[in-house]
């Protein structure tokens, strides 16, 4: 159960991979894709068009363990669309 | 994103000639590391972002967007107010930078993690502002054994840390997990409650452990783990049996006891239902004269139908701490692997050595247990990034946890001296403080 909204999942797996703390990070960084899979079906065309060469690179970092361009990834050019699409 | 280009990474030989004049003054050694230090497979700068970045074997040392801002979160791990602090991995020197703002700090001491990510660090960005500061201390982690605090990591460095860092990065990461730890114990703790009110009546009616205190002293114990390499002990410990006091882990006793050997205790700790697995399809009746050990969360169902002996004993875990006042039973050193409270039993029990056998702490041949240690045989694990040298020095696969449980185990073994500690494998987790002893000694 992982109770946090899109944004704070977002948040706080980015200062979980920022630090090291690696297990958090995930952690919340599964509640955000989570959130994201519930919430995308609202977004506009463009916005999805444009997430999905930003998560195939966000799961393709978490896969090599890359954690810094993971928080790179959200926090910035995710963070950014996704406060277009809201 | 289609400015993510990355260019086959330069080297400065100015930039790199100038920082490690410095570090070749200050820290000879260090800078004898970084000269001999062997190029990494791969090394590319990062362009078209905010920020001059560099990725090593994937991993980008640090953010492409805001150094600064990252550098700022990570420094706030150090408290404003402390005048010392530890920093795990260099990067991009982003860090110790940051934390040198603070006029109150004295001193910084940073622990280099892989000296070939540094090399490249050196040759493509300029350290010298920091690394000429009076104030900072470089230190190699193959030379640290236990970490300090306060402290702040560079991430990226604990995914590049070199064999020789492993331990000390194992114990930065754990540390570094332990406030996600205590969040999921909390969760899980509450149905742990329910077990423990469960099980109050054998705690209330059975001995205390400290019976079997001191009961065996200066004697050689087995400490048997369910690891893989248990099964290659079966033949010696088979032939000295009469001159062993063997302790096996719950996961361990099917195994052995398949393969002719029951142990003289049996230590259970596990809450989970699962536990009860281990009990069935082997023939219990020789267990009667066996001791189990236990701490009362364990599945119920166990404690029901051994038919020896119990014996109740605590934790210094805060879940056992309303039972501690309660009733007084001896505690057992328990940092989450049933390997803890086994082995503080053979030390409490008197054991002059203790050899561990199927203590793996690592998925040895892609195998997370021993034969036989569950329903089902064996289990073969899926493909871990994470891993610890084994005995041979080679990198075998394991999963975080296991890792935390071979670091607190190392600590533990770091207290004990006068113990003599040994393994029987070569193919399992090395453990630090313990010798590695041929099976037919």
């Amino acid at each position: 159960m992982n109770p946090l909204t899109l944004r704070q999942n977002l948040d706080a797996a980015v200062v979980a991979f920022r630090v090291g703390m690696e297990a958090s990070g995930s952690e919340r960084l599964a509640g955000f894709i989570d959130c994201l899979t519930r919430q995308i079906v609202m977004y506009p065309p463009q916005v999805i068009a444009e997430l999905q060469p930003l998560l195939n690179e966000l799961m393709a970092a978490q896969a090599r363990r890359d954690y810094t361009f993971v928080a790179d990834l959200l926090e910035y050019p995710l963070s950014t669309l996704l406060n277009q699409a809201t | 994103m289609n400015q993510n280009m990355s260019e086959p990474g330069s080297f400065d030989q100015a930039i790199y000639t100038a920082n490690l004049a410095i570090v070749a003054q200050r820290w000879p050694d260090i800078h004898r590391q970084i000269v001999a230090a062997e190029i990494p497979r791969s090394v590319e700068l990062t362009h078209g972002f905010p920020c001059k970045s560099m990725v090593v074997d994937g991993i980008h040392l640090g953010s492409c967007f805001s150094r600064k801002a990252e550098a700022e979160l990570q420094a706030s791990l150090i408290p404003e107010e402390n005048d010392t602090a530890w920093v795990y991995g260099v990067g991009l020197g982003d860090l110790p930078r940051q934390l040198l703002k603070r006029s109150n700090l004295r001193s910084i001491q940073v622990v280099c993690l892989n000296f070939s990510v540094l090399r490249q660090s050196f040759g493509n960005f300029d350290h010298q502002d920091w690394l000429a500061d009076s104030r900072v201390n470089l230190l190699s982690g193959w030379a640290e054994h236990e970490i300090f605090f306060p402290f702040a990591a560079v991430p990226s460095c604990l995914q590049l840390a070199g064999e020789q860092a492993c331990h000390i990065r194992d114990l930065v990461q754990l540390e570094l997990a332990t406030p996600f730890l205590k969040e999921k114990n909390t969760e899980k703790n509450e149905n742990l409650k329910i077990r423990l009110e469960e099980n109050e009546r054998f705690l209330k009616q059975d001995p205390d452990v400290n019976e079997l205190f001191n009961t065996r002293c200066g004697q050689t114990f087995v400490v048997a783990g369910a690891g893989p390499t248990l099964s290659e002990q079966y033949a010696w410990i088979n032939a000295k049996r009469s001159e062993l006091v063997i302790i096996a882990v719950d996961a361990a006793f099917k195994p052995l006891a398949k393969a002719g050997i029951y142990p003289d205790i049996v230590v259970c700790i596990d809450s989970h239902e699962g536990l009860g697995s281990f009990f069935y399809d082997v023939d219990l009746d020789p267990a009667e004269h066996i001791p189990l050990v236990y701490f009362p969360q364990v599945f119920s169902d166990v404690l029901v139908s051994w038919p020896g002996k119990r014996f109740a004993a605590l934790s210094e875990h805060p879940i056992h701490s309303t039972l501690r006042e309660k009733y007084s039973r001896a505690t057992l050193y328990s940092s989450g692997s049933v390997i803890h409270p086994a082995v503080d039993l053979a030390v409490k029990m008197g054991a002059a050595e203790i050899i561990f056998a199927g203590a793996d702490f690592a998925f040895p041949k892609g195998q997370s247990h021993v034969e036989n240690f569950s329903v089902g045989g064996h289990e073969t694990t899926r493909t871990s990034p994470h891993w610890v040298l084994n005995w041979r020095g080679e990198k075998i696969q394991t999963i975080p946890n296991l890792r935390g449980y071979l670091r607190d185990l190392e600590r533990y073994i770091d207290t004990h001296p006068s113990i003599k500690f040994f393994n029987c494998s070569q193919e399992g987790a090395k453990i630090r403080g313990v010798l590695l002893r041929s099976q037919t000694n």
